[in-house]
């Protein structure tokens, strides 16, 4: 390796041209190669200066010096961060065709997985190739890495392989047939995203994850296709006999990778994850800040490598949750509770967050709500909704002490709480079903008119099938009903009608606790 | 299209920025309309690319930190202007 380096880069002369040899190495290198060329770089007398724990390089040092030490940071940085063990994973490169490696440690593959890696438009898995690799366990993972062709996309299909994409599918089939892992799964990153979960759909595989994958109404893929992409999806998932877990990650900043996750989600029965780093930028590049944060390794586990499937339905992805997000993950910022804990089973739009603010001033914290930063609520619901996983969401319950809107009012979830957690407090949050359908239907039709998801949650949890009035109105008034014949009788369980002025009066007498110096609030009023 | 502007928008190519925003900004640029950089999304690996192409392919040597320095697309072909002439 320091032969091949002091050769590619003997007649570098600018920043650019020793980029590019960086670059290159970059994609090329496996973890042994990148620890050979570090170390071995590092020992000789005049490259010392590229050893990170020194301070700077020489005030001496040319420009393309400067690049090197840069580059040679940067890349260790980013390795340490993927380290799990002492020892580098011995990955060794074996080429399959034109745009498809094979990096595998020789052994039997009966026990292993294999991760199929679809790259975007800059042929990586956004992050180089030795700290992506040194994220996996050799001994029990190959990985098949398929490269985007440049220029074309994989939507016109692979060189060596096939001219079409659903030919390329058949085509991966075939490569892979001789090979018998335990199980496969893939993952897609931007432009590799979506092939990835074709692929999955299409050959049966056992998960995948999207990351920053690109739109499913993207207009290229219809014109390769001659329709549309989401007609290819839904002739798949129906094809499929099991159900796949599916994750869709995405930046929260990445507005247009937001929409795509969102709207592939609105297809399949998708996992979203918010790459949220304590609200720095994120960007396309959304495995970075995972790999920074030195749980690349981890969230890989936590996602693809080890969701238990049962006979049909997949429970793990709330393991999800202690990916992405990061040290504000509830389960390590926020410690397991004892007592009781309040409740408010309110359906959406009746009050429930007057109530939330209410367990602020009263000082019941935390509280688990849409704001919180400590839980991602809409995860938890899709627990619920996709999964029928109520056991996760009540172990997330464990750490909070007061809880309003989704997922505590999902269903009978009140039930399952009270059951929970014994002697804790309910309050019922109700209005008038007039009002409250005004308040849901403007909610829905004018302040989010083409929130799609937003209107799926709300029939989801309705369990109706479109936005109808007297449909609503009758599971709104089922539910209510449901929960006052459940709590009949019991002091442990209040109503509140925010509209009928119930306030401080009613709810501090309740919970047991004076009456604050402050004005009752008025959250969302509508 | 001058010569400045059509070696930006192959050098934009062969920085393979992804996503449908930056392809947008591109077809905007090839209209003669002006693009902020900060709308093309440069990450460092593309920026790295996009100087790449630039110095090997039409001898122009900016370096990634400096491209930086500059707003916008029409701000960088009025540098390589300079650098032409």
């Amino acid at each position: 390796m320091i032969q091949l380096y002091l050769r590619l880069t003997l007649h570098c002369k600018t920043i650019n041209q020793i980029n590019r040899v960086h670059i290159a190495l970059e994609n090329w290198m496996t973890p042994v190669k990148w620890e050979s060329l570090y170390l071995g770089l590092t020992s000789l007398e005049e490259y010392q200066f590229l050893k990170v724990n020194e301070r700077g390089v020489p005030t001496s040092a040319n420009d393309v010096q400067y690049a090197q030490h840069d580059w040679f940071f940067r890349m260790n940085q980013m390795y340490a961060k993927a380290k799990t063990c002492e020892v580098a994973q011995p990955f060794l490169r074996r080429s399959q065709r034109q745009h498809v490696i094979l990096y595998t440690c020789p052994g039997d593959c009966k026990h292993k997985t294999l991760v199929v890696c679809f790259t975007g438009l800059a042929q990586r898995m956004m992050i180089p190739l030795a700290p992506f690799l040194q994220s996996f366990n050799a001994e029990l993972t190959d990985i098949l890495m398929v490269r985007y062709p440049k220029g074309k996309g994989f939507r016109h299909g692979l060189e060596g392989l096939s001219d079409s994409f659903e030919g390329t599918i058949d085509a991966l089939q075939d490569l892979l047939s001789s090979k018998l892992y335990a199980r496969t799964v893939a993952i897609g990153v931007s432009g590799g995203g979506l092939p990835a979960v074709l692929c999955s759909l299409k050959l049966g595989w056992d998960s995948v994850i999207s990351m920053s994958g690109n739109h499913p109404n993207d207009e290229r893929w219809q014109e390769a296709l001659g329709f549309r992409l989401a007609e290819l999806i839904k002739k798949y998932q129906k094809s499929l006999n099991k159900k796949i877990p599916i994750f869709l990650a995405y930046g929260w900043d990445a507005l247009p990778d937001v929409a795509a996750a969102e709207a592939l989600a609105a297809i399949l029965p998708a996992t979203l994850i918010k790459i949220n780093p304590k609200g720095k930028p994120v960007g396309h590049v959304s495995m970075l800040p995972i790999l920074m944060s030195g749980k690349l390794s981890q969230f890989l586990q936590n996602t693809i490598l080890k969701p238990t499937i049962t006979t049909s339905v997949q429970v793990s992805p709330a393991r999800v949750l202690q990916a992405y997000k990061d040290d504000s993950l509830y389960s390590r910022v926020l410690p397991k509770l004892t007592g009781p804990r309040y409740f408010c089973i309110g359906f959406n739009k009746t009050g429930t967050t007057t109530i939330g603010r209410c367990f602020e001033i009263l000082g019941l914290n935390p509280i688990a709500e849409p704001r919180s930063p400590h839980m991602d609520y809409q995860h938890l619901s899709h627990l619920i909704f996709e999964y029928g996983d109520f056991d996760r969401v009540l172990d997330a319950a464990e750490h909070f002490r007061a809880f309003q809107d989704r997922p505590w009012n999902i269903w009978d979830m009140y039930q399952r709480l009270d059951g929970r957690f014994e002697g804790s407090y309910f309050i019922l949050t109700e209005r008038n079903p007039e009002t409250w359908w005004r308040s849901v239907e403007k909610w829905l039709t004018v302040s989010h008119p083409k929130d799609h998801d937003k209107l799926l949650r709300y029939l989801k949890h309705l369990k109706v099938d479109r936005l109808e009035k007297a449909t609503f109105l009758n599971a709104y008034q089922a539910y209510n009903q449901a929960v006052k014949s459940y709590f009949k009788g019991r002091d442990n369980f209040l109503v509140m009608n925010l509209e009928n002025g119930d306030g401080w009066d009613k709810l501090c007498p309740f919970v047991g606790v004076p009456i604050p110096h402050v004005n009752f609030p008025h959250a969302n009023k509508q | 299209m001058n010569i400045s502007r059509q070696m930006i928008v192959s050098a934009l190519e062969a920085a393979n920025l992804a996503g449908s925003g930056p392809r947008e900004c591109i077809h905007r640029f090839l209209k003669d309309e002006d693009v902020l950089l900060a709308d093309l999304n440069l990450d460092s690996l593309a920026t790295m690319e996009f100087c790449i192409y630039l110095e090997l392919n039409h001898g122009i040597s900016i370096i990634p930190h400096d491209v930086h320095q500059y707003e916008s697309l029409n701000a960088l072909v009025n540098l390589i202007e300079e650098m032409r002439s």
